[in-house]
């Protein structure tokens, strides 16, 4: 049987070309994807396979001086509700009753606020207790989703409160030492990079590249609790005897300018905070550095260093005091019509005589006097580390509504406005060798790793000499100790300082509204404390020495002891 | 020294492989493929397992940390100056009215030992030192 042979033919060779071809798209596929567009397509497979989360530091703790907490950040949960999920009505109720048990919201109000936001997760509840909220997500709530949060604690309760200021929403600093050191408290938020799976969760195992957040250093205050604590009730107790509107009390180390107490009164509270009532938003700003004053006579301290550092008078060069002066044909009269007759520099102190203060800077002439004022600073902020500082009010000869009797008004503490932390910054360099200093209430931060910076005192000019600073602390102390009773005596210290009760200034005239301080030293030789004591608007109308003297005179006493500075005036002396 | 030149007898001999049929080496390839098929499985199951192991050992670490801060201010809190004057008080104590100072010859007890790196570092010439 003859076997038939298959005809040749040309069509095996299709399929073949097909799959040639086929192959030839497919490797020209993988050298354009493998080759030519490597980078690009390397790129979107790393974006798909790779995500970040930013990992938020730790802020940073504020303590006293001693190591003492005043304000720290303890953990909290803020919690949302993935909306979607709860359209089931049933689901939506036991979801929100267990919420609602948990923050003490209101079962109802969670579902409508949820069901009606329009928004996919929905923000529940803020600063959860970190225990609630954990047990609340391990009961795996429906739609509840957990963030981390932190909340700002005050152990000591509103003590400090001016100082330490207050947190917004966002966890940053809105006033006080929150604000001017937010940038260091808030530290160095971390970064980590990491594989993830189809649901988006981290691989485990799988790359991941971390940078570290690095927590925001503690910051050490040069604010002692202890004597925060004294200045606070006795500025307190003093508002309430002399009925007073309000008032604040700066205890400050005069050789270092590091403030030791920073009191003010009505108190920012930080519970229960509304920043929608125009009256605590006024206890956002901080009075000793932000609020204006006329000094009144604690101004003659200033005027007769500058007076004696000048050379043109020394404490027992002479006046006669007749009881008026005229300066440009204006009279100027003593603070209660008194006439002293011949008296001393030191006496014009003592008895706190106007006429004697313009009778000193005229000796200094006004171009002089304004270079004084301008050396200890007025006119101009200190730059404390506080925001919300004023520069204060100098006229000065070139402005226009300069008048002639204003440098004599000046010099006893009128037509001039100063804030509480100028006058202390002031009279400090008055007795502490004459080194005007940057007064700082931070002492120190402290690094996450335990690695400490101090701050250096600055010492930002020299207004006097050492020696006119010498002389003026034994005037002063003079004032104090004038061998008659003084309400301003401690009575365990020798002490020193200045009363000033001045009028406020309404609409350019005066009328019965004052503002009474008395601001001095202890012990004289030594001065380890500046106290400046300053109440406004008093409605029984005492005199700065009558009403804030004894206020200065307790806190020495307590100050002092408390420093365990050793008394140097007779126990048994009377007050 | 003749020994050396015979030649050292054999202690062992070479590998020699089991003798297998063709079916036993059929089975053999079988159970070594279906070991490597299944190592990544178990050891995917190991690494997930140790993964969640890690993860509750981190929140546990997290849990504490957070309820050392929680002491941290509770402790704060117990030791602020108010509340210790509000217990003297509930006790009876008073504010003493008249502080009576004592000069005593001995030198008093010696101030606790700081380390060094945690004291500040020397002030100014002539600020004297802090309180």
């Amino acid at each position: 049987m003859a076997q038939q042979q298959a005809r040749r033919t040309g069509r095996v060779w299709l399929p073949a070309i097909a799959f040639a071809v086929f192959a030839a798209v497919v490797l020209a596929r993988l050298v354009q994807v493998q080759i030519l567009e490597h980078d690009r397509y390397a790129e979107e497979a790393r974006s798909e396979l790779y995500a970040s989360d930013t990992v938020f530091a730790r802020r940073g703790a504020i303590l006293d001086r001693n190591g003492f907490l005043l304000a720290m950040s303890t953990d909290t949960w803020d919690l949302y509700v993935a909306s979607r999920v709860w359209n089931d009505d049933a689901t939506a109720r036991r979801a929100s009753e267990a919420i609602a048990e948990a923050t003490g919201h209101d079962a109802t109000y969670l579902r409508t606020l949820v069901l009606e936001s329009g928004l996919v997760d929905v923000l529940v509840a803020r600063d959860v207790p970190y225990d609630a909220g954990r047990a609340l997500l391990d009961a795996n709530v429906p739609g509840l989703i957990g963030l981390p949060n932190t909340v700002r604690v005050h152990p000591a309760g509103d003590l400090a409160s001016s100082v330490i200021g207050i947190m917004g929403a966002d966890n940053t600093g809105l006033t006080g030492i929150e604000a001017w050191y937010d940038a260091e408290l808030l530290g160095t938020p971390g970064r980590v990079i990491f594989e993830r799976d189809t649901t988006g969760s981290p691989i485990p195992y799988g790359e991941t590249f971390t940078t570290e957040a690095v927590p925001g250093p503690d910051i050490i205050l040069t604010i002692d609790r202890r004597m925060q604590v004294a200045a606070e009730r006795a500025l307190k107790q003093a508002i309430e005897e002399n009925e007073a509107v309000r008032g604040s009390i700066v205890i400050m180390d005069p050789r270092t300018g590091e403030i030791l107490a920073l009191a003010t009164q009505p108190r920012l509270s930080f519970e229960g905070l509304d920043l929608s009532d125009p009256v605590q938003v006024r206890l956002l700003r901080n009075s000793v550095v932000s609020d204006l004053y006329e000094p009144g006579s604690v101004m003659k301290v200033i005027t007769a260093a500058a007076a004696i550092d000048a050379g043109f008078v020394t404490p027992e060069t002479t006046y006669e005091d007749t009881g008026i002066a005229f300066v440009y044909g204006i009279p100027i009269f003593n603070w209660n019509n008194g006439v002293y007759g011949e008296q001393t520099m030191t006496g014009v102190l003592q008895q706190s005589i106007n006429t004697g203060a313009a009778f000193m800077m005229e000796e200094l002439g006004v171009a002089r006097f304004h270079e004084y004022l301008e050396a200890f600073g007025f006119g101009k902020p200190t730059y404390i580390d506080l925001s919300g500082e004023a520069a204060g009010l100098v006229r000065r000869p070139t402005d226009s509504d300069w008048s002639p009797v204003d440098a004599a008004a000046q010099s006893f503490g009128q037509a001039i406005s100063v804030t509480p932390i100028q006058m202390a910054t002031a009279l400090a360099a008055t007795i502490n060798g004459g080194r005007l200093l940057e007064p700082r209430l931070v002492k120190a931060m402290v690094a996450h790793d335990g690695t400490r910076y101090d701050l250096s005192t600055r010492v930002v000019g020299q207004p006097i000499s050492a020696e006119t600073s010498a002389t003026m602390r034994q005037m002063l102390g003079a004032v104090i100790d004038p061998g008659w009773y003084h309400p301003g005596k401690p009575r365990y210290y020798t002490a020193g300082g200045k009363s000033g009760t001045a009028n406020v200034p309404i609409d350019a005239s005066y009328d019965d509204t004052q503002i009474v301080s008395f601001a001095g030293f202890a012990p004289v030789d030594e001065p380890r404390v500046l106290i400046l004591v300053k109440l406004d608007e008093n409605a029984n109308l005492e005199t700065g020495t009558e009403a804030a003297g004894p206020v200065f005179a307790s806190l020495v006493d307590e100050v002092l002891g408390y420093l365990g500075v050793p008394p140097n005036v007779e126990q048994a002396a009377t007050r | 020294m003749t020994a050396l030149d015979q030649p050292a007898p054999r202690t062992h001999r070479g590998l020699s492989l089991p003798k297998l049929g063709v079916s036993g080496w059929v089975v053999a390839g079988a159970l070594i493929v279906s070991a490597s098929a299944m190592a990544p499985v178990v050891q995917n199951s190991l690494m997930t397992t140790q993964g969640r192991n890690l993860e509750a050992l981190e929140g546990e670490q997290t849990a504490l940390q957070v309820e050392m801060r929680q002491l941290e201010a509770e402790i704060a809190r117990l030791i602020s100056v108010d509340r210790i004057a509000r217990r003297a008080l509930e006790i009876g104590l008073v504010p003493g009215a008249n502080a009576i100072f004592v000069s005593i010859g001995e030198a008093g007890p010696e101030p606790p030992k700081i380390p060094a790196e945690h004291l500040p570092e020397a002030s100014e010439p002539g600020s004297g030192p802090a309180p």
